[in-house]
């Protein structure tokens, strides 16, 4: 499994670095199939008010070590070739990204279903926390659906 | 002789409940009696459930903290 350089992101996650992140997993591993999940910050609208973006905070040692340990366990289980996960730290707007999951492998159906179970392993295990901010600039924290 | 203390890492909400990033805390002999005293000493704590990290690894009430280990308090992870 090659090595992730970095799992945080300051701010959104552009289509720009996911296109780059893509053409180095094709140079270093060759692949049959990707399967990516990019995770957005919705505009909800609550009883507080629109949510204008998502300001995240993390426990980035424990992170980095879980997400190592994350990526170890669906690499073996799955037979990926490569595993990569970004998530954004501090303030992303509504319609920006925050979260990007690429894997590979060899066949499509190993892609598709490790990248599915990463996702949910990662709303679960990861120590980052996410606090919504509303237009009026009152905040909630917020809670992930099972 | 000085009391021994531990720093102890808060993230998410804690860090409001406990009014900042980090606290102090006596020694104590393990997790369950480490959460007895944070309960009482910050009341704000009752209503949020939270896990105990020690060394990046969530902790169990029964497990001791060694002396220099990494302590944190985690609420439920919002993440993605």
């Amino acid at each position: 499994m090659p090595v992730q350089d970095m799992l945080f992101i300051q701010g959104a996650i552009s289509a720009d670095f996911i296109m780059r992140q893509i053409e180095k997993i094709q140079s270093e591993s060759n692949p049959g199939a990707y399967s990516l999940f990019a995770g957005q910050v919705r505009p909800d609208v609550h009883e507080k008010g629109t949510v204008m973006g998502i300001d995240y905070t993390a426990y980035e040692k424990m992170a980095e070590h879980k997400a190592e340990e994350l990526r170890s366990l669906i690499t073996e289980k799955h037979n990926l070739t490569s595993v990569c996960i970004y998530h954004s730290i501090g303030f992303v707007k509504a319609g920006e990204i925050s979260l990007v999951v690429i894997t590979a492998s060899k066949h499509r159906k190993a892609a598709i279903e490790g990248c599915s179970e990463l996702v949910e392993l990662i709303k679960t295990e990861l120590p980052v926390w996410g606090r919504e901010v509303y237009d009026d600039n009152q905040y909630k924290w917020k809670e992930n659906n099972p | 002789m000085e009391a021994k203390e531990i720093t102890v890492l808060c993230f998410g909400v804690l860090a409001e409940k406990t009014g900042g990033a980090t606290l102090k805390a006596p020694i104590h002999e393990n997790v369950c009696k480490f959460r007895q005293w944070l309960l009482h000493t910050y009341p704000g704590l009752n209503s949020i459930s939270f896990n105990v990290s020690i060394n990046y690894k969530i902790a169990s009430n029964e497990d001791t903290i060694p002396e220099g280990s990494e302590v944190a308090l985690l609420p439920p992870y919002s993440g993605g």
